[in-house]
């Protein structure tokens, strides 16, 4: 070429995204480009444009364009396409939604009328091949193909593909296709169809390749490619290669020429909200803004009109007020169905949010920054996260958009399922032949905290699976893992994420059938959404808001008091006081042992002490080492200082210790210079799953900006590694606040309507941390009276009965909701006589009447649970006889001929057949013997001297042995009379690694410690107690 | 009075597994029912049970608590073997033999006096022989089927239930005994009743009513009631089955050899207590991935050793490797009773059948079975890679042959081993070729074709192929080998013909 560019373009390349099918990331691929002198290069995956996105974003960098294309399947055989204008990318997207949507999830199916009807806008190779629509080019179906996409791809948009990838037998197709071709007067075009970037990455493909087919690869045969050419090679190279079909070569740069689109035309527009007539969106906002900061704030002081102003101005000037409406729609249809939304993440900062109701945090009084959550300069779209009761409250919001915006114009973003440490080593253990228990035991051992991994440490984990670090094939496996990290493996959903588009969004990225029903997702991840411009809303489900929403009207039925979130008073010292004791079980994000730990060490006394103590126990500030310098400096032992004089602004409010990712990104800007756009930068690499080698190369700037300002030695290593600590983990100050906003709600609530809180707790379970028997025992230390299960007063869920908390029948396990409601009905219909008029109104089932039964719910027909076993039994086998003395007279019946049960038997057969008990507690009936043995109770634990020697003993409720903690393991006990701590070292847990594993109930010896109000005993030995029944079970975390 | 003898194992699917792996005897093992990774445990030896392993704990949750116990796949063929096995054991001393659903064995040993001098040396006996095939059984002996069961169940190795004595016995033991259906068992165990004596102390009418029919057999039986004394014969199986099942998967031949050995001595010494033989061994092989594969080999004649088994076994695996890991073995020798021989008087007298089949199978066991039998093409990239297959005698030609025109093909005689070569080039192209017996100008050339892979074993290949045509007038195939192949320290790739095309 006379102008410099290279003569040939690469225009068929698979990405990894083609899932199993390609072996390089699209940033390797386009960075090998750019190596190689490629000005232009085209990323076509496997029916759809996963990698588009981040090929775009490393081509932008590296000054190469990226074009658009796709592998699409046809039942003949696949048709590689190539967006050549805009109209072609729509078409291209629509095409594959089509064929996605038509098809059971991970397949796509497509037919010749589909690919008529999109094919304006596109370019289309024909391939022979296996895989290719020509096939083996022999049979008399090419021509017919040929003859048939013409038709779809006139005015010379079909191109015969031919490659080389020096296979001997290929050689002969690529001659047929030459002669194929000239005979039916179709240009010729030349590509790689690239798999991966470089050679050396050829055993990555062997390996997914033999993961795709499930087999070995010694198994694999000639499934895997016979040599490693299918790589990004030279131009010249590849002119060369095709030196006898000069114009296969030429038309190359003749389509790059041609194909005018990139992403950066994508064409998307966030939908526009109908504002009534005569309105403007901006004039609407306000008015909406200002209504809703009068019911906020009362009357406007000049600061907080002046917030608003500014805030409703950056909004303008950004274009976004129909953004912020339809947010608010959104949180208006929540409010009218009842449903309690609040918004979190940096939409907290905004003093419009907080207006306008979406956020619950007052940005003002709490001193955020609303430049982190809106910026002229990022030039960004914001990013509003609404928390939602988790279920089907959840559902109904997101159906509520999908009606609004079309099936096809709001889907829900993907999440890309990369190959992790475990996942790695499970797939490349296999296909290297590695048997299953070694897979497994390598899988287990190695470390959650992959960020961590050492190559050392790697070495000690195989040796911990028994394989020899040195041999061959393990040190294969090493290197591959460590090399597959990162790549995609799958398409998951995220958990909330939704995006909408003006008109249809298939127009702009295919869609995708979800796993769960109604549900559709684009093919790219939340970050490639965000990087190209599409608006996300994450709806996210929170147990939390489901307990409140149902907490708060059982408080107005039965406390009389009205509860309104947005108006709790602020600094309630009962609330305080149940958070400085760690009374916090059931509690939201307060209620871990790790908290509960903390607490009363930080003693919160003021709203901002929680929002600190919910972003502190993370693994950031853990693994930053931020935590105890912070309680060091909160008690006065330990003087506040600040790593540098400028951060001093900063830092003040947290005792000059980081903790919170705003506060990080102000130091970035304070210590090293970065620009607002740089700092933007961190803030993403910290949110960002790829961000080790992002944060890599920050931490390069980093150091480069503070040497410039004279930052060195250990000063810039603290900051550094304050920073870096946070990438994976930190915690945003905004987030923070929203939840903790929701934690002192909770605290409120447990403190001050404990009947209602379990209540709706123990309706809303599975959620938080323990178990329902935890939150029974903890509702009971509250002084909160709870009745057992009784078939005369129980209902599905669990009510407030005279104050006092009544369990549900779903707790009766076995027992189904549909039987629990018509004995509902039937119930308010008319009292139950007798049993035997309960099982036939009720309808119960021969087993549900013996587990009602066993659970001690029929106690009310007065007879002992055995009676009612007895007389159950005699019911099953003779209905008839029975239900007719029924009739005749409720008459009690008589005693069973059988033993009747002990008191332990009664508690144990609650945990049986409701995994809790309203009855006493397990340690109850064991207190007699313990005592014996000099075991203390919970309760006269915390009145042993520091340091003494003592014995405890408890139902264990938390077992926990985070990656943090340096092999630590941590055990929660519960009694009778509360909780009690204990802390195993490492050897230690070595030795009775069985027993502590696996005993429900246990007996922990040890000095006993006191540090800052916070007790636990150092476990050093430890007897199981046996018991004939059923424990509920432990939250266990290893 | 009815007397039966019942031999029961307390644990018979880990005795079953012991018998055939006689290694994990005294190790931590366990044996695991259903698909990884849900597996669930369904017996612990003594071992892994001091570790702390309890049935019913997924595979692993096992491990996690002691990460050295042997987890061994359920086969229902090793349980069914063992129990079989007892059964023959029981056999050699009468004829009515029941073998219960769970492996127990009864035998009506009424007028046993005949055969020893007491029913407790009876049982004695029957123990012995029970050991000296691998399986260490309890013998009880009572009035009926249950009592005998519990007697051997409760007594320790040999116990005698007298028949006045068999009311007390009873009473003091756990209903789960009884082996009531689960139903039952929730229903008592719900009631707070745990002991034979206690359900026999309900009123039996009203229990019964409420119990079912379950129930009224339960309290008949803790009655001491009941007539279960009646066996129900057992019809021998026209087969013997020997099957193991293996934790991991055996790749290599010589430790599957170790366990087909086994199981051969296992069959071979059942077929001595039946006194029968052997007329066709059908040997399954179950691969890692779930498939399996069945091959059939019939001795020349009937037969009762092992070593001839063993032979034909080994041929047979060494001419058709499974392909895959295996990790479960079944071998079911087809019994019948052992025939003399009649020569024909007018034929001359060749090698017997069973002699021929074993030098055949000896034959390829001597030159290695990749010597024997017929070239295959095998799935790989690695152009010179062949594997043998199985040996055929060839169908007997039928029809005329086939005169359809055959289109000319060029062919390569291959050169095995690839012959080094010299080769010079000149501006960097392949000028002259130089090899063994041929050479010459390159005259016209093709490639270079490129083949590598088996990256991952210590063997890897990385080649250029050429087509060259010399000025000798030959067509050559030659290739540069990669650097691992041509084992050379320098940095030289070793040049080498690949074959000449006719």
């Amino acid at each position: 070429m006379t102008d410099g560019t290279a003569p040939y373009v690469e225009l068929h390349c698979r990405s990894a995204f083609s899932f199993l099918r390609g072996a390089s990331l699209p940033e390797d691929l386009v960075g090998r480009a750019a190596t190689l002198g490629y000005d232009t290069l085209a990323i076509g995956d496997r029916d759809g444009v996963y990698g588009a996105p981040r090929a775009f974003a490393a081509a932008r960098a590296a000054g190469i364009r990226a074009l658009v294309g796709a592998d699409v399947t046809l039942a003949e055989g696949r048709v590689y396409l190539l967006v050549a204008e805009r109209r072609g990318y729509r078409n291209l997207c629509r095409l594959l939604t089509t064929g996605k949507l038509r098809a059971p999830k991970g397949e796509c199916r497509l037919g010749w009328d589909d690919l008529e009807a999109h094919a304006a806008g596109l370019i289309a190779f024909a391939a022979g091949g296996p895989d290719g629509i020509l096939g083996d080019v022999d049979a008399a179906a090419a021509p017919t193909a040929l003859d048939r996409l013409r038709a779809c791809f006139d005015d010379g948009r079909l191109f015969v593909e031919i490659t080389r990838h020096r296979e001997r037998g290929a050689e002969r197709r690529a001659h047929r296709l030459v002669a194929l071709a000239g005979a039916m007067r179709l240009p010729l075009v030349a590509t790689n169809d690239v798999r991966h970037a470089t050679p050396a990455d050829r055993p990555l493909l062997d390996v997914l390749t033999c993961i795709a087919a499930k087999t070995t690869l010694d198994a694999a045969g000639q499934r895997l490619a016979c040599n490693a050419e299918r790589h990004l090679k030279p131009p010249a190279e590849m002119a060369a290669a095709f030196a006898d079909v000069p114009e296969a070569v030429r038309n190359t740069r003749r389509i790059a020429e041609r194909c005018a689109f990139t992403l950066a035309d994508l064409g998307y527009r966030f939908p526009r909200y109908p504002v009534p007539a005569g309105e403007t969106p901006d004039g609407h906002l306000r008015a909406l803004t200002m209504a809703g900061a009068r019911a906020r704030y009362g009357a406007l002081t000049p600061r907080i009109r002046r917030q608003l102003d500014h805030e409703l101005a950056v909004i303008a000037r950004l274009d976004l007020p129909g953004y912020f409406l339809i947010v608010w729609e959104i949180v208006e249809f929540c409010r009218r169905r009842g449903i309690l939304v609040q918004g979190r993440g940096s939409a907290a900062n905004s003093a419009v949010c907080y207006a306008l109701g979406i956020t619950a945090v007052d940005p003002i009084g709490m001193e955020l920054l609303f430049e982190r959550f809106l910026s002229e300069e990022r030039g960004e779209w914001p990013d509003i996260d609404l928390d939602l009761p988790s279920g089907d409250r959840r559902e109904t919001v997101i159906q509520h958009v999908y009606e609004r915006y079309g099936s096809r114009g709001a889907a829900m973003t993907a999440n890309v399922i990369t190959y992790r440490g475990r996942s790695a080593i499970r797939e490349v253990g296999k296909t290297l032949g590695f048997g299953p228990q070694q897979v497994d035991r390598l899988a287990r051992l190695l470390s959650p905290f992959e960020f961590r991994d050492a190559q050392d440490d790697v070495a000690l984990q195989l040796r911990g699976a028994g394989l020899d670090p040195a041999a061959p094939r393990v040190r294969l496996l090493v290197d591959l893992v460590r090399r597959m990290r990162g790549l995609p493996r799958h398409l998951g959903q995220h958990s909330g994420g939704l995006i909408m588009a003006a008109g249809r969004l298939d127009d702009v990225v295919p869609l995708e059938p979800a796993s769960m029903p109604g549900r559709v997702v684009v093919q790219w991840d939340k970050d490639d959404c965000a990087d190209l411009g599409l608006i996300k809303i994450d709806l996210l489900g929170l147990g939390m808001m489901a307990v409140l929403e149902d907490a708060i009207p059982l408080v107005r039925e039965h406390d009389g008091r009205e509860i309104d979130l947005a108006h709790l008073p602020a600094d309630d010292p009962e609330v305080y006081g149940l958070l400085q004791r760690a009374d916090t079980i059931g509690v939201f994000q307060v209620e871990s042992r790790a908290q509960m730990a903390t607490l009363p060490r930080l003693r919160p006394c003021r709203f901002y002490d929680l929002v600190v103590e919910v972003a502190i126990i993370r693994p950031g500030p853990i693994v930053g080492q931020m935590v105890h310098p912070y309680l060091r400096r909160r008690a006065g032992r330990e003087p506040v200082t600040y790593p540098h004089p400028a951060l001093e602004p900063i830092l003040r409010r947290t005792l000059g210790v980081p903790l919170f990712q705003e506060q990080l990104l102000r130091i970035a800007m304070t210590v090293a210079g970065f620009s607002g756009g740089e700092a933007e930068e961190l803030r993403r690499a910290m949110g960002f799953k790829r961000s080790v080698e992002r944060m890599a190369q920050i931490e390069q700037r980093l150091r480069a900006g503070m040497a410039a300002r004279g930052i060195r030695g250990e000063t810039a290593e603290t900051i550094i590694r304050g920073i870096t600590s946070f990438a994976l983990y930190g915690f945003p100050e905004s987030h923070s606040a929203s939840f903790a906003l929701l934690a002192y709600a909770s605290a409120y609530l447990k403190a001050h309507h404990p009947a209602a809180f379990f209540c709706a707790l123990l309706n809303n379970w599975p959620m938080g941390f323990y178990h329902p028997a935890t939150l029974v025992k903890d509702a009971e230390r509250r002084d909160v009276r709870v009745l057992p299960i009784d078939v005369t007063r129980s209902g599905w869920r669990c009510t407030i009965e005279d104050g006092a908390l009544r369990l549900g029948l779903r707790y009766v396990a076995g027992l189904r909701e549909e039987t629990a409601r018509r004995l509902e009905r039937e119930r308010a219909a008319a009292p139950f006589a007798t049993l035997a008029d309960l099982v036939r109104r009720a309808g119960l089932r021969e087993d549900e009447r013996l587990r009602l039964a066993r659970a001690g719910a029929c106690a009310a027909f007065g007879t002992a649970r055995r009676d009612v076993l007895w007389q159950l039994a005699a019911l099953e086998r003779d209905p008839d006889g029975l239900f007719t003395r029924a009739r005749a007279a409720a008459r009690p019946p008589a005693t069973a001929p059988l033993p009747p049960m002990s008191a332990i038997e009664e508690t144990l057969a609650d945990y049986a057949s409701t995994g809790l008990t309203a009855g006493p507690h397990l340690l109850h009936h064991l207190r007699p013997r313990l005592a014996g043995l000099g075991v203390l109770s919970s309760r006269e634990l915390r009145a042993a001297p520091d340091g003494h020697w003592v014995r405890v003993a408890g139902h264990v409720i938390v077992r926990q042995r985070p990656g943090t903690a340096k092999g630590m393991l941590f055990l929660t006990l519960e009694d009778e009379t509360g909780t009690a701590n204990a802390v195993i070292t490492p050897p230690t847990f070595q030795r009775h690694r069985r027993i502590l594993q696996t005993a429900p109930v246990l007996v922990v010896e040890g000095p006993l410690q006191r540090v800052d109000g916070v007790t636990h005993v150092q476990g050093r030995r430890f007897h199981a107690v046996t018991i004939a029944g059923v424990a509920p079970p432990a939250h266990d975390f290893h | 009075m009815a007397r039966i003898a019942c031999l029961w194992m307390p644990d018979l699917s880990l005795a079953a597994l012991v018998r055939t792996r006689p290694e994990l005897g005294d190790a931590a093992v366990a044996i695991a029912e259903g698909r990884a990774p849900q597996s669930v445990l369904r017996a612990v030896s003594s071992r892994g049970r001091t570790a702390g392993v309890r049935p019913g704990m997924t595979a692993a949750q096992a491990r996690a608590v002691w990460d050295a116990i042997v987890v061994v796949p359920y086969d229902p063929e090793t349980l069914r073997a063992a129990a079989e096995t007892l059964a023959d054991v029981a056999a050699t001393f009468g004829p009515r033999v029941e073998v219960d659903g769970d492996g127990t064995v009864f035998l009506d040993c009424e007028g046993s006096a005949a055969l020893c001098a007491s029913e407790r040396e009876l049982a004695t006996v029957l123990a012995a022989r029970a050991a000296r095939h691998g399986l260490a059984a309890r013998v009880g002996v009572g009035g009926s089927k249950l009592a005998a069961r519990l007697a051997a169940r409760e007594g320790g190795g040999v116990h005698v239930v007298a028949a006045a004595a068999e009311a007390a016995f009873l009473a003091a033991l756990p209903i789960a005994l009884l082996t009531p259906a689960a139903e039952t068992a929730e229903a008592l165990a719900s009631w707070g009743i745990g002991r034979i004596g206690q359900l026999a102390a309900l009123p039996a009418g009203a229990a019964a009513h409420r119990l079912g029919p379950d129930g009224a057999r339960l309290l008949r039986q803790a009655r001491g009631g009941g007539d279960d004394t009646l066996l129900v014969p057992r019809a021998a199986p026209d087969t013997v089955v020997e099957a193991i099942a293996l934790e991991y998967g055996v790749d290599r031949l010589e430790p599957l050899l170790f366990v087909v050995r086994r199981l051969l001595d296992q069959a071979v010494a059942r077929l001595a207590l039946r006194g029968l033989a052997c007329a066709e061994l059908a040997v399954t092989l179950e691969l890692d991935g779930g498939a399996t594969l069945t091959r059939r080999i019939v001795p020349g004649a009937p037969t009762a050793e092992t070593k001839t088994l063993f032979v034909l076994v080994r041929a047979h695996l060494e001419q058709h490797p499974p392909g895959a890991a295996i990790v479960g073995l079944r071998l079911a020798a087809l019994t019948t009773r052992p025939r003399p021989t009649q020569l024909d008087l007018y034929r001359p007298n060749g090698p017997s059948a069973v002699a021929l089949a074993s030098t055949l199978a000896r034959l390829a066991a001597l030159c290695g079975p990749e010597r024997v039998g017929r070239p295959l093409r095998v799935d790989s990239h690695r152009p010179e890679t062949t594997a043998v297959a199985a040996f055929t005698a060839p169908p007997p030609a039928s029809g005329a042959p086939d005169t359809a025109a055959v289109q000319p093909r060029i062919a390569l005689r291959a050169f095995r081993p690839p012959a080094d070569l010299e080769v010079f080039e000149s501006g960097g192209r392949l000028a002259y070729v130089r090899g063994r017996g041929f050479g010459g100008r390159v005259v016209r050339l093709a490639g270079p074709w490129r083949v590598c892979g088996e990256w991952w074993t210590s063997d890897p290949y990385d080649r250029e192929y050429y087509d060259v045509e010399l000025t000798d007038g030959g067509l050559y195939r030659i290739y540069r080998a990669g650097l691992r192949e041509s084992g050379d320290g320098g940095g030289r790739r070793r040049w080498l013909a690949d074959g000449m095309y006719d």
